[in-house]
């Protein structure tokens, strides 16, 4: 197990470099350069040389590159043009909200997909198996963005009543009051994922029900919970577990839409900024955190195969 | 002394209505004893996170907004609901008066006396001095993109610590106006020295009628009562919540459910939506009221075709401002030729006084067609326009109303949708290859509009004008201190511009807002001056 995990956490450091590359060479494709906005709607500098000579921006891209990540060896992931201020300080301010709503949305997921989805594979062909299945397509035909317009727009028209928006409370402040901020948009961005892994659990344990220990431990006299909870359900859990760890970026990139509607100050308003601006530390800064989060989540999911199936462990 | 202008306003009634507002500002629950406004209370209200604090930094409104609840300028312009959203009757502010000599050049500011900074580090309560003021005026001059809206200064003195000595190279007639602009807000030089510029939310420090309380980013901006304010009794609220809520739908919502008091900025709600908020929140006041910032078709006037006036008159002959006005406005807007908006009334000149430049502003497409043959464009034409899409649909939809109308004289608009940081640093400021569509800035001085759009050289000028004719009246326009002399040049530049059609200017809408019902007071106001605003509004609940 743990060469095996050594093997995949080696592996990680290739596909990083590879993301910081790309990173830092699609901030600079984006149309428009920082210099010109600086100076044409702010006055940060006298003259478009003497600022890009000030912000380090005058050097070839690959001595801007290297500095860049040898800042980031060093654990400094850049400062703003604009603001001066650190990226890392912001993403540490961020973060956890948008990292919270994401877990929240996985949460939200599971809860809805896991019973579903067994349901459904259980009584196959039943009544309950074809709501099952006609909530999951439904769930994955209703943008998110637009159910959660749906959830603030309508109670204030018909009911003069509207989601708290507006003011944010802290963790420290309050841990209730905290995760309460996040249930909605959290139900909004779990109801759409939890139709994509409900399938796939229905699907999953459709086929583990079928196999022969299965049927032995049925014949053996298991009851059917304990069959179905402790036998298939861990069977049938890894593809489940790919689909959860293969959508991470999806949560993240829902947050920001989810960010935006219900007012949260998480990474999602914050890289938007900084792109309008073309603020390049703090965008290559957000991209290469979150990116190194995704290969992170893709790392634990490939060592929690090691943990559901030891037929992994021994490969 | 001689008379000078200030907006509408003559030299002599300005030191009246200077030494009345004292007097309202002294003692405001004598002034609005009838309406018995009330203390306390938080007012919520959707607003902007600025970019950045510091005011001379920015051209951001953003910026301005946010800046003016704490930081104060010299004069103000009149609020409340009595006063029209296009009245800048100028008022004292941080000022108590300003004398003005003959020759317009040099103006002589007497500063309140007892103003305090807030009571914290590091300005902790001390006054206020001309040397503030001198400071402000030479950080705006070296650092502001606005300060050439101060004319050409040539000199600043501070013969005692509370008058100010502003010397000009030449008369500058909106100069007193644009003292009273937020981003020409007097700041503490300490503040400066001990965080090394204005960029964060610490630095927001003043003397103005609220102190921030506290900044969450990406979530809002609280601002209380200043209690060192120099007007006692204001401001009437205890708190207000200014939010960072960003989608438009989440701010609406918000305000149906009465969880905000005022929608937006300038408490604006979409035209579409009026009839469903009178019919979900009949009790919520619904007002028109008229905006200024025009909307426009710039044209390259320094190249083929659009150097040609034919082919540009030819585009204005196409709109039918009547029906535009009537049909897609409902009557609730303006069919406004330009350059001047229509609701600066003592500066408008109407159609009918525009002379030869007037036909031009007819709806004839036969003749737009006639002299675009004539132009060498028989079959029609082909144009690339700009444009932000995130101005709204309802620009989207003005714009495609646009493109409609020239569709009849032959003439394709190609519609370009920029993204908002390329349009701002560039087809706003006049970086386009053909035409480019959108609104203008807010001014509250006339010779925005004018100067700002016409002149060689200036950065807004995006149609790229260079006509020597016009630069010499633009030039004088500024120069005159008497309002009517001032009026006959501005008479003569709105002729010529109608004649010439440098800009298309298309009919522009009112603007509707709204506001929950025990919000009292407020009036509906073309700045950007919010602390102002909300310093005379009281919660009624």
């Amino acid at each position: 197990m743990f060469r095996y995990s050594l093997r995949r956490l080696l592996l990680v450091l290739p596909t990083l470099f590879l993301v910081s590359l790309f990173v830092f060479a699609i901030v600079r494709a984006i149309p428009g350069d920082v210099v010109d906005m600086m100076l044409e709607q702010f006055q940060y500098g006298k003259s478009a040389d003497e600022l890009r000579a000030r912000l380090g921006l005058d050097r070839p891209l690959a001595a801007q590159y290297v500095t860049w990540v040898g800042q980031v060896l060093r654990g400094d992931l850049g400062t703003s043009l604009w603001t001066n201020r650190p990226a890392a300080l912001d993403i540490a301010a961020r973060f956890p909200v948008t990292m919270t709503l994401s877990l929240l949305s996985i949460a939200v997921s599971l809860m809805i997909a896991l019973p579903v989805g067994i349901l459904a594979a259980v009584r196959q062909d039943s009544r309950a198996d074809y709501a099952a299945r006609s909530f999951a397509v439904g769930a994955l035909a209703v943008p998110n963005f637009w159910l959660a317009t749906l959830i603030v727009v309508l109670p204030s028209y018909y009911f003069h009543w509207a989601p708290s928006i507006g003011s944010f409370t802290p963790f420290a402040e309050g841990s209730y009051a905290y995760l309460g901020q996040f249930l909605l948009p959290a139900l909004c961005l779990g109801v759409a994922q939890a139709g994509i892994i409900m399938r796939m659990a229905r699907g999953m344990m459709l086929e583990v029900l079928r196999q022969d220990y299965v049927r032995t431990a049925l014949a053996k006299g298991l009851g059917g919970a304990a069959v179905v909870l402790g036998h298939a359900l861990r069977n049938a859990a890894i593809p489940i577990v790919t689909v959860i760890g293969g959508q991470l970026p999806f949560y993240f990139g829902g947050s920001i839409i989810m960010e935006h509607i219900f007012g949260l100050p998480g990474m999602g308003s914050f890289v938007l900024e900084a792109i309008s601006r073309r603020d390049y530390p703090v965008i290559q800064a957000v991209n290469l955190f979150v990116a190194a989060l995704v290969v992170l989540s893709n790392l634990l999911v490939d060592v929690s195969y090691g943990a559901l199936d030891p037929r992994v462990r021994q490969d | 002394m001689d008379a000078l202008s200030i907006g509408s306003v003559g030299r002599r009634d300005f030191l009246k209505l200077a030494g009345g507002a004292a007097a309202i500002a002294a003692a405001p629950g004598e002034v609005f004893a009838q309406a018995q406004p009330r203390r306390g209370g938080v007012l919520k209200q959707i607003g902007f996170e600025p970019p950045t604090f510091d005011t001379h930094a920015t051209v951001s409104f953003q910026t301005q907004l946010i800046s003016s609840f704490v930081r104060r300028t010299l004069f103000k312009f009149v609020n409340g609901a009595k006063y029209g959203p296009s009245d800048f009757t100028p008022v004292p502010d941080l000022a108590l008066k300003a004398d003005v000599s003959k020759d317009g050049r040099v103006y002589t500011i007497a500063l309140r006396p007892g103003v305090r900074w807030e009571s914290r580090a590091p300005v902790n309560g001390r006054e206020l001095v001309a040397a503030d003021v001198k400071y402000s005026f030479e950080r705006a001059l070296k650092k502001s993109p606005a300060a050439y809206l101060l004319g050409r200064i040539e000199g600043i003195e501070t013969p005692d610590k509370h008058t100010v000595r502003v010397t000009l190279a030449d008369a500058y007639a909106p100069f007193l106006h644009n003292l009273a602009e937020p981003w020409n807000c007097i700041m503490p030089p300490e503040v400066e020295d001990k965080m090394g510029d204005f960029k964060a939310a610490e630095s927001l420090i003043g003397c103005g009628p609220f102190a921030l309380e506290r900044y969450e980013p990406g979530v809002k901006a609280v601002f209380a009562r200043n209690p060192t304010y120099y007007a006692k009794g204001l401001p009437y609220l205890d708190k207000v919540e200014w939010l960072f809520v960003k989608d438009r739908s989440t701010q609406l919502s918000l305000f149906r459910a009465g969880q905000v008091d005022i929608p937006y900025y300038d408490a604006r709600i979409p035209r579409t939506d009026v009839g469903s908020f009178k019919k979900s929140n009949p009790t919520y006041p619904v007002q028109f009221w008229d905006w200024l910032a025009v909307r426009t078709l710039a044209f390259r006037t320094d190249k083929a075709p659009f150097n040609d006036p034919r082919v540009r008159q030819a585009f204005s002959l196409a709109v039918d401002r009547k029906k535009w006005l009537a049909q897609y406005l409902e009557g609730q807007g303006w069919e406004d030729p330009g350059p001047v908006p229509a609701p600066m009334r003592e500066w408008k000149l109407p159609t009918s006084e525009l002379g030869e430049g007037a036909k031009w502003l007819q709806h004839n497409p036969a003749l737009a067609r006639k002299m675009l043959a004539e132009a060498g464009f028989p079959n029609g034409m082909k144009v690339k326009c700009t444009h932000w899409p995130g101005y709204g649909p309802e620009y989207v939809e003005e714009l495609e109303l646009l493109a409609f109308s020239l569709k009849q004289i032959g003439v394709e608009l190609q519609i370009v949708n920029e993204e908002y940081g390329n349009y701002i640093r560039g087809s706003f400021l006049g970086k386009f290859d053909e035409a480019s569509w959108g609104p203008s800035s807010l001014f509250t001085e006339v010779d925005g509009y004018l100067y700002n759009f016409f002149r060689s050289g200036q950065p807004n000028n995006r149609s790229h004008v260079a006509d020597t004719q016009l630069d010499v009246m633009l030039d004088a326009q500024r120069r005159y201190t008497s309002r009517s002399s001032r009026k006959k040049v501005i008479d003569d530049i709105q002729r010529y511009a109608a004649e010439r059609a440098y800009y298309l200017y298309t009919p522009y809408p009112k603007n509707v807002s709204s506001w929950t019902p025990w919000v009292k007071n407020y009036g509906c106001k073309n700045s950007f001056d919010r602390g102002a605003q909300l310093e005379v509004v009281w919660l009624d609940k």
